[in-house]
């Protein structure tokens, strides 16, 4: 049974380890191509440039996601792995990496108003997408760092 | 205010029973790494689980964690008398 617990547990680390990566390079890509359509300096060879580390993200972060559900599932089967697998300390990093998404998205609207002033956003939908994606992104990267110390 | 900080004996009983960190874990019912966290300071453990882990190795709560005066080398149990 501990031979389990650890095996699934540092499964559970290295794919989210995968997830954070992927998610950098998604947002970083999909940030980039924001500011630069937002300002105007998005020409169509930078375009297909940025689609390339943004599709990497994607398939990076739909891998590790379905990932993570398969090892999630594989908990769920067993209820004293379940209940041992997400213990007071892992409840305690889940709280606080929640804490940090919602910080990280309420920077992450600071970040949109201050652009909008000099820069006035005509896609919207982009702006509740990112600040979705602020937030999520926030939390896991947070989660990751704290159950890796 | 004098600062203060949660010392354990965790490793030193750990030892006495000659118990790995896998082995106390699946006595309480945590993971390896929440027991290396309590370990190493970074964790600070629920009066529950610490509660348990006193019981399984048969000692009081106090004998497990101490508070420490970071400004003075004494620590609770010499300050208290206990």
């Amino acid at each position: 049974m501990n031979d389990i617990i650890e095996r699934i547990d540092q499964k559970r680390r290295k794919i989210l380890g995968t997830y954070v990566v992927g998610a950098i390079i998604f947002f970083g890509a999909w940030i980039v191509r924001f500011i630069l359509k937002e300002t105007g300096i998005l020409t169509d060879p930078l375009d297909y440039a940025i689609a390339v580390p943004f599709a990497i993200g994607l398939i990076i972060l739909l891998y590790s996601f379905g990932a993570l559900i398969r090892v999630n599932k594989e908990i769920k089967t067993n209820p004293a792995l379940q209940e041992t697998l997400n213990d007071e300390r892992v409840q305690l990093n889940t709280l606080l990496a929640f804490k940090y998404g919602f910080l990280a998205m309420l920077a992450g609207l600071a970040f949109f108003a201050v652009f909008n002033l000099f820069f006035p956003i005509k896609d919207t939908r982009s702006v509740f997408f990112g600040l979705l994606m602020v937030g999520a992104f926030s939390y896991n990267l947070k989660f990751y760092r704290l159950e890796k110390d | 205010m004098p600062r203060e900080t949660l010392r354990n004996t965790l490793k030193v009983h750990r030892a006495r029973m000659d118990w790995t960190q896998e082995e106390l874990a699946r006595r309480v019912g945590v993971t390896r790494k929440t027991i290396n966290t309590i370990e190493n300071g970074i964790f600070v453990p629920s009066t529950v689980l610490a509660l348990k882990l006193a019981r399984v190795f048969g000692v009081r709560v106090e004998d497990l964690f101490q508070l420490v005066d970071e400004d003075s080398p004494r620590n609770y149990d010499q300050e208290t008398g206990a």
